[in-house]
């Protein structure tokens, strides 16, 4: 059996003029039970180039415009059709789950730019750690980098207007300025506008906000491997 | 579309551009998805170089996005 290249995981068959694959190849879909899959027959993994990364990324904006639900698959997957029906009967549930939070939206993301990590990520740990045993004080403080890693107070003044917005959010820190955290928001298809006047109004301070999007929900796609 | 791996030096080129939709493209595409198979990471040529010059270059078409606020006269959001 031949190696399939996967754009993405789907929850219904997408309208039947969603055009070919990023080497021109026909695009079909593989179901295993309730999950689909958009993929094109391909011999070898695409090189990573610019006019790659853009073919694919169209290929799954046009799928994205064709139903409801979309999970993205990341570049370069290619494995043979009998491998990927497995790993969709195995993960079937997982991938359900995140179709459901995906239906009907799209995706912001929100770099967070300024001159220095924000205050909280250098404040000490909870007080309560003090009581703690040098194992447990490990653990604590593991847990509290975690947390941090995950968070963007930065956004904390916005948060009254974007909390009606946001249906889900990633954080990811960098904390290497001026580039401190990339934050990706799942918002539902057609508020883009309104997240981005929600952005567009943020009061001047320490950081600067720079939106783009809507794309396909790239960042709520589900990463493990089955 | 090209039929071999980019070059470091191709690779700094499209990392070196103030584009950043291209920018998010790679972000996306690189870092974000269902991971399917294992050695998706491991056969993408230059990927390491890749996340070492995304927070570069994102904060370089922002000082470019700056310079042109500046000249337009434009309010910093």
């Amino acid at each position: 059996m031949s190696d399939v290249y996967v754009y993405a995981v789907l929850g219904e068959a997408p309208r039947p003029d969603v055009g070919a694959g990023l080497s021109d190849e026909p695009l079909r879909v593989l179901r295993s039970g309730d999950v689909l899959a958009a993929v094109g027959e391909m011999s070898a993994r695409p090189a990573v180039t610019e006019a790659a990364l853009r073919a694919h990324d169209a290929v799954i904006r046009r799928l994205a415009g064709a139903v409801d639900a979309i999970l993205p698959v990341r570049f370069g997957s290619l494995l043979p059709e009998s491998s990927l029906a497995d790993l969709l009967r195995v993960r079937a549930r997982e991938l359900i789950e995140a179709l459901a939070l995906v239906a009907g939206r799209e995706q912001m993301t929100l770099r967070v730019l300024g001159e220095a990590p924000a205050e909280r990520d250098r404040a000490s740990p909870e007080p309560d750690s003090a009581d703690l045993g040098p194992g447990a004080r490990y653990l604590a403080a593991r847990r509290d980098e975690w947390r941090r890693a995950r968070e963007a107070p930065e956004l904390a003044p916005l948060r009254p207007m974007l909390d009606p917005l946001v249906r889900a959010e990633h954080v990811t820190r960098h904390d290497t300025p001026p580039l401190l955290a990339s934050v990706y928001h799942l918002i539902d298809r057609g508020a883009a506008d309104a997240y981005r006047a929600v952005i567009g109004g943020a009061p001047p301070g320490a950081v600067r906000l720079a939106a783009t999007g809507p794309w396909p929900p790239y960042a709520f796609a589900p990463e493990g491997l089955g | 579309m090209r039929d071999r791996p980019l070059s470091r030096e191709e690779t700094r080129a499209i990392l070196s551009t103030s584009d950043s939709s291209l920018l998010d493209v790679v972000d996306n595409l690189l870092t974000k998805g269902v991971v399917l198979s294992g050695d998706v990471v491991l056969g993408i040529a230059g990927i390491d170089l890749i996340y070492a010059r995304l927070s570069v270059l994102l904060c370089a078409a922002d000082r470019v996005l700056d310079r042109r606020d500046d000249a337009a006269g434009a309010p910093r959001p």
